[in-house]
């Protein structure tokens, strides 16, 4: 088996073009390997956090000068910090943001299997899963970096690869909750879902199903906390 | 070999649903960079363009005062000796209000009058010439006093002889040069005196014609001060006020009495500094007094001081003064009244009006920016009068559109959202 091991490369472009496929052939393995894409995932993602550092830097000072609760001398006063603030959460989110996803979309699935009469996946190997689900995920930011860095600072906060993109902006419930509805984020949950069937030997309509539920709940939740922080965003 | 599409491209749900998902992603970001890109939208606050009612009005409290008011002052120091009329009294120009004890001063007037006297006396004695008979006697007293001087002078010849023969004395010697020495100055003095007689000396004339001019003037005015102790109005008025109790010695320059026409009363008013803009002569203003609620005087503002003042009332308040006439006596007013005068900076009327926080700029030009499909437009505006609150446009903007308050970074046709209206 070992010898016809697909490289990191054909995994991930199988998992993009023929998920079923690459996943079965991954989760064949007795451990499947993650560490190089998990790796590589978390440098693409700490590089995409340095390189709109300043950009959000940029959004960061025009909200507190935008935002009618704050005076011009609290807006002074908190220039440093928030500049700080950003490098530091940018740097963290990169490095940390990946892995604390995997862990849970793993531990998810880790739940779906004791939950619906899996067959006992081991947790590397659902970890493994949503490693490689996460490509798509990926590309979405990937995407949405590129066309913020080339926004207007005003705009920063309204760039998103959703169906809110195809709406004005709006600070209303409907517009944050399609806000959540990213293909991107589909896809990796369609990845997801496939992957984790496959691990727990299951019907992988059921695993999307149970991912799709999930996924609902925390759009509708974070389309409500939206709606209740909007008056403090600016523009 | 060809193959045909469908073999290629089998039409299964599955690939339907890629197709339609590749769609969708393409679509989204492409509509997401498309309004990224965009020029962002800026959330503003808007205001109509209204038709109204404008006006300016400063409300100032306002003292009633004559225009023509005088205080009367001790013109000496002396002692009140009694008033001859009460206060509220109507008086006469010329008429004797009050008098002042002039006793001392009558006295040093008579010895003013002795004193000018003796000067017109000697400046009588001084300019006269002597008489033919005064000359002539001047004369024979000159021929007199020669043959005097020769005899004496041939005496003492005889006596210097004698004693140089030893026939005299020393004593008669020096009893004759006395003798001649007494009649040579007897000479010379009839001399002196017959030539005055003929010729005066105008240097003399001159210093008692100075004598008698400045006793002329300490006279008069000794006169002239007996007549001011009698204090008297002048002008026809009323008796505002009589200020010391009789008895009282005063200094010169003590006030004594207040008096002031009834029929020229103006309006003084105490405008803050931050009130005192846009006041002008010749805004109109209505005038409301608690004794009479029911009746409104028009007075004009005629007078607006140069200078800001300390307040009258209250002296830590730097106030500028503004004066109001009436264009007719204000039958019923009464002097020394507080009243309320509502000034009119602006008179009311209907105009075309914006908020003044729409406006960019200065002067009788400047800019707004009025909302048009969901973009800011600019327009140059040219405007009339400003309150606090509003600002009359002329012409630039219509009737119903809404304008940007606050438009400090807009540009020329940005979009803009509009979140709500100022509040008035």
């Amino acid at each position: 088996m070992s010898e016809n091991r697909k490289s990191m490369w054909e995994l991930l472009w199988g998992i993009l073009v023929n998920p079923g496929e690459a996943f079965g052939e991954l989760l064949q393995q007795e451990r499947p390997s993650f560490l190089a894409a998990a790796f590589l995932f978390t440098g693409i993602s700490l590089v995409l956090a340095l390189i709109l550092i300043p950009k959000t830097q940029a959004y960061a000072l025009w909200s507190l000068q935008h935002n009618p609760s704050i005076t011009p001398e609290q807006a002074a006063a908190a220039l440093t910090i928030t500049s700080v603030s950003v490098v530091v959460g940018s740097v963290v989110s990169g490095l940390i943001g990946p892995w604390l996803t995997w862990l849970v979309i793993a531990g998810l699935l880790k739940l779906y299997d004791a939950l619906f009469g899996g067959k006992g996946a081991s947790f590397g190997s659902l970890f493994a899963v949503a490693v490689y689900g996460y490509s798509p995920a990926l590309l979405g930011l990937v995407i949405i970096a590129l066309i913020r860095l080339a926004a207007p600072v005003a705009n920063y906060q309204w760039v998103s690869v959703s169906l809110a993109a195809l709406l004005p902006v709006q600070k209303t419930f409907l517009y944050f909750f399609l806000a959540q509805c990213s293909p991107f984020t589909w896809w990796s949950l369609a990845l997801w879902g496939t992957g984790g069937a496959l691990a727990s030997r299951n019907k992988i309509s059921n695993a999307l199903l149970y991912l799709l539920v999930i996924w609902l709940v925390f759009a509708l939740i974070g389309a409500l906390i939206a709606v209740k922080s909007a008056a403090s965003i600016p523009g | 070999m060809i193959m045909p599409v469908q073999r290629l491209m089998p039409r299964t749900p599955r690939t339907w649903l890629v197709i339609a998902g590749a769609l969708l992603i393409v679509v989204i970001v492409a509509a997401s960079v498309h309004r990224a890109l965009s020029v962002p939208s800026v959330s503003v606050k808007t205001a109509a363009v209204e038709q109204r009612l404008f006006e300016d009005n400063a409300l100032v409290s306002a003292m009633v005062e004559s225009a023509q008011q005088e205080q009367i002052v001790a013109p000496f120091g002396a002692r009140l000796l009694r008033y001859d009329v009460a206060e509220g009294d109507q008086v006469k120009a010329g008429q004797v209000l009050a008098e002042l004890d002039t006793t001392d001063v009558e006295k040093q007037a008579r010895e003013a009058e002795a004193a000018l006297a003796v000067a017109v006396a000697q400046q009588e004695q001084a300019h006269h010439p002597a008489s033919p008979e005064e000359v002539a006697q001047a004369e024979t007293d000159l021929t007199a006093y020669q043959a005097a001087a020769g005899t004496a002078g041939k005496k003492l010849e005889r006596c210097q002889f004698l004693l140089d023969q030893g026939a005299a004395s020393k004593a008669d010697l020096e009893a004759a040069q006395t003798a001649q020495a007494r009649a040579q100055a007897d000479l010379q003095a009839a001399v002196a005196r017959l030539a005055a007689d003929q010729n005066p000396d105008p240097r003399k004339l001159a210093v008692v014609d100075a004598q008698a001019a400045q006793a002329r003037v300490a006279a008069e005015d000794f006169r002239r001060t007996v007549t001011d102790g009698r204090l008297t109005a002048s002008f026809d008025g009323v008796v505002l006020e009589k200020i010391p109790q009789e008895g009282s010695y005063l200094a010169p320059g003590a006030p004594v009495l207040a008096i002031a026409s009834p029929n020229q009363l103006q309006l003084v008013a105490d405008l803050s500094e931050q009130d005192i803009g846009g006041i002008a002569v010749g805004q109109s203003a209505d005038v409301q007094w608690a004794g009479q609620p029911d009746k409104t005087w028009q007075a004009t503002v005629i007078r607006v001081a140069p200078a800001v003042t300390k307040s009258k009332e209250h002296e830590t308040e730097n106030v500028v003064e503004v004066y109001l006439g009436f264009a007719q006596n204000p039958a019923g007013l009464l002097a020394g009244a507080t009243v309320d005068a509502t000034i009119h900076r602006i008179v009311s009327h209907q105009a075309l009006v914006v908020p003044n926080e729409a406006l960019r700029g200065s002067g009788p030009t400047r800019t707004a920016f009025v909302v048009t499909g969901n973009r800011a437009r600019q327009r140059t505006v040219k405007i009339g009068y400003s309150n606090e609150l509003y600002t009359e446009v002329l012409s630039g903007v219509n009737k119903g559109e809404r304008v940007v308050l606050d438009p400090k970074d807009l540009q020329d046709g940005q979009p803009v959202k509009e979140t709500g209206g100022g509040q008035k």
